[in-house]
């Protein structure tokens, strides 16, 4: 039972991660509580879906395909949209991302697939990993493994890279990176356009794991968010851990008490760790919280 | 003298203006004999409104961000859908007990939620309201779960049953003017200037002596009684109730019906949930484009009257009366 759990828990987890990143990343560099992350990871999915419908392509291709349209996306709708508001009212800003959500979410199903479908099975396929008596499904292990390979790029980007220390150091104070030099306005796209990618690669995996439709993103992007708290508001290893934790939380609450309990328990988690640890696991004491 | 008594004048008949306006508004479509589906829209738009006006206590006037008000609307539908299930109370009594149970509800919330600001008091708001939700969801037994609580009767008041949509239009219509009086009254008093400091600004309302927790919780609790007459009223009108009625789709309607109607304005928040729920049927016929262009209206609003509608006529007020002739240069 227990091991159950845990296999199922953990790529769930990992997608749970990928929205948990984007919010992280988007909130420390814009500001931004981006509620429409969920649905970019729905776009993402069902890029995945109209190219595989057209192309036999293998997995890297339609991995990378996907970042970069849902990234173009991403960078697009902050710099038309998000950019004309950015020091407007957050009441503003937040319903503004919701809007996006909206919009996202009915140009899906307004294009006429708002039945559960899933992608083809030659994406992310291979043999069944035996491990003991359990196995475990390719889509499965190709989730943690792509996982991990792209929280160890983007850490190897934001903290080995120029760019990458652009990007920090943007996010920890954009006038006076504006006076190193550093071209802020495209740092902060440049945070999206990574949200975006992010946004894409997980879509495919959530494509894989989970059944699409267009009202996924939402659910997701909820979840995502949740994750993002507990890790830690604005800390990027806290948001992985975060997303993987609330995966195998919400494993447990359907394994052992009710599955009906699983959305649930999503929110009181969320009240609990904002009113008793509102840093979170990794996060950082913030004025606005305490 | 005489130009105070011009002004005094001129303020009286802006007054009658307006009042006569709202009884032709009312009486309109009672005189065009409207259908069924009409008044619906009508009524809808009231219980919105009384929500709405709830939300912008909280949001426009005391700045404090709610994206979980549907769990208060909740709790006043389920709670006068439930007695009168069980009760068959009269509707004196289920639209004043649903709205205090909301007002409870809304007290807790917002002490939990008291230590957090902005967008921690976005996020805390977001999980009661889908607390709130997976409660509803999860005890069956009392709601009905995601079946559906069925049969709720209508309202009556002795003999006289609500159980037409126009008959409803009869009595809801009084109660949001009475309640957005009672929201005027509240706003002109020194509750109402100590929601706004607190507003602008906490640290500095606090300094002059303005009890920053005790008003922040009064405007939960106040907020919160406002969405449970309109959850009281909904639940009568419908008489089914579901747990999708309640999601955080409804939270975020509410909020933006605030912020496009115009946050901190009590005109604002009719403005809103008319122009949202109104908007909603007529780009109906844009069948499955409705909500891509719903959304993309309301990014539009957002980006070019960010104060929203009737904070942007506000803001404009003197121009617009000087175009109108009312007002002489």
């Amino acid at each position: 039972m227990i091991g159950n759990i845990i296999l199922s828990g953990i790529p769930i987890g990992c997608i749970y991660a990928f929205v948990a990143l984007g919010f992280s990343l988007i909130y420390s560099s814009v500001r931004l509580l981006h509620l429409a992350q969920g649905d970019l990871i729905m776009i993402g999915a069902y890029t995945g879906l109209l190219i595989t419908s057209f192309y036999h392509i293998p997995t890297v291709p339609l991995l990378l395909s996907a970042l970069f349209i849902v990234a173009i996306l991403a960078s697009l709708i902050e710099r038309f949209i998000y950019r004309p508001i950015m020091y407007s009212h957050p009441s503003n800003r937040i319903i503004c991302t919701l809007a996006v959500g909206i919009i996202l979410r009915n140009i899906i199903t307004a294009s006429g697939s708002n039945r559960p479908e899933n992608l083809p099975e030659w994406v992310l396929s291979g043999e069944p990993l035996v491990l003991g008596t359990r196995l475990i499904a390719p889509a499965y292990y190709w989730t943690i493994v792509i996982s991990a390979v792209v929280m160890i790029f983007l850490t190897l980007f934001l903290m080995r890279t120029k760019v990458g220390l652009a990007i920090r150091a943007t996010a920890f104070n954009r006038r006076l990176s504006d006076l190193m030099g550093i071209n802020t306005s495209f740092m902060l796209t440049f945070s999206f356009f990574i949200g975006g990618a992010l946004a894409g690669i997980g879509g495919i995996l959530a494509g894989k794991v989970l059944f699409l439709n267009p009202g996924m993103g939402f659910g997701i992007g909820i979840k995502g968010f949740v994750g993002a708290v507990i890790g830690g508001w604005g800390s990027l290893p806290g948001a992985v851990l975060g997303g993987l934790v609330l995966g195998l939380i919400e494993n447990w609450v359907a394994g052992f008490i009710s599955s009906g309990y699983k959305d649930a328990i999503t929110f009181v988690i969320l009240v609990f760790f904002l009113i008793f640890r509102p840093q979170g696991f990794l996060g950082q004491k913030d004025e606005a919280r305490s | 003298m005489r130009r105070e008594a011009e002004m005094e004048r001129r303020g009286l008949r802006g007054k009658l203006i307006v009042s006569a306006g709202v009884i032709v508004l009312f009486f309109l479509p009672v005189l065009f004999k409207s259908s069924d589906y009409v008044f619906h829209t009508l009524n809808m738009i009231a219980y919105y409104t009384i929500a709405v006006t709830g939300l912008n206590i909280l949001l426009g006037y005391t700045g404090q961000i709610s994206i979980g008000h549907a769990a208060l609307f909740a709790i006043g539908a389920y709670t006068s859908a439930l007695l009168a299930l069980k009760f068959g109370f009269s509707a004196f009594l289920l639209i004043p007990l649903s709205g205090l149970a909301a007002a409870v509800v809304g007290f807790f919330m917002g002490a939990a939620c008291l230590r957090l600001k902005e967008i921690y008091l976005a996020m805390g708001t977001i999980g009661l309201g889908g607390a709130v939700e997976g409660v509803i969801i999860n005890w069956d037994t009392l709601t009905g779960g995601s079946m559906g609580l069925l049969g709720i009767p209508y309202l009556r008041v002795g003999s006289f049953v609500f159980n037409t949509q126009y008959r409803q239009y009869f009595l809801v219509y009084p109660i949001m003017i009475f309640l957005l009086l009672v929201a005027r009254g509240i706003i002109s008093s020194r509750f109402g200037r100590a929601m706004m400091a607190i507003r602008e600004d906490a640290i500095a309302a606090a300094s002059y002596g303005i009890d920053t927790t005790g008003y922040k919780l009064l405007a939960f609790t106040l907020s919160a009684f406002y969405g449970g007459i309109a959850g009281s009223l909904f639940a009568h009108s419908t008489g089914i109730l579901f747990p999708d009625h309640f999601s955080m789709e409804v939270s975020i309607l509410l909020l933006m019906m605030v912020v496009i109607g115009g946050r901190g304005t009590i005109s604002g928040s009719i403005m809103g949930a008319a122009l949202m729920t109104a908007g909603f049927e007529f780009l109906r016929g844009l069948k499955e484009f409705q909500m891509v262009i719903y959304g993309i209206l309301l990014v539009f609003f957002i980006l070019f009257m960010p104060q929203g509608i009737m904070g942007s006529l506000l803001m404009r007020k003197d121009r617009i009366l000087l175009w109108l002739g009312w007002e002489r240069k």
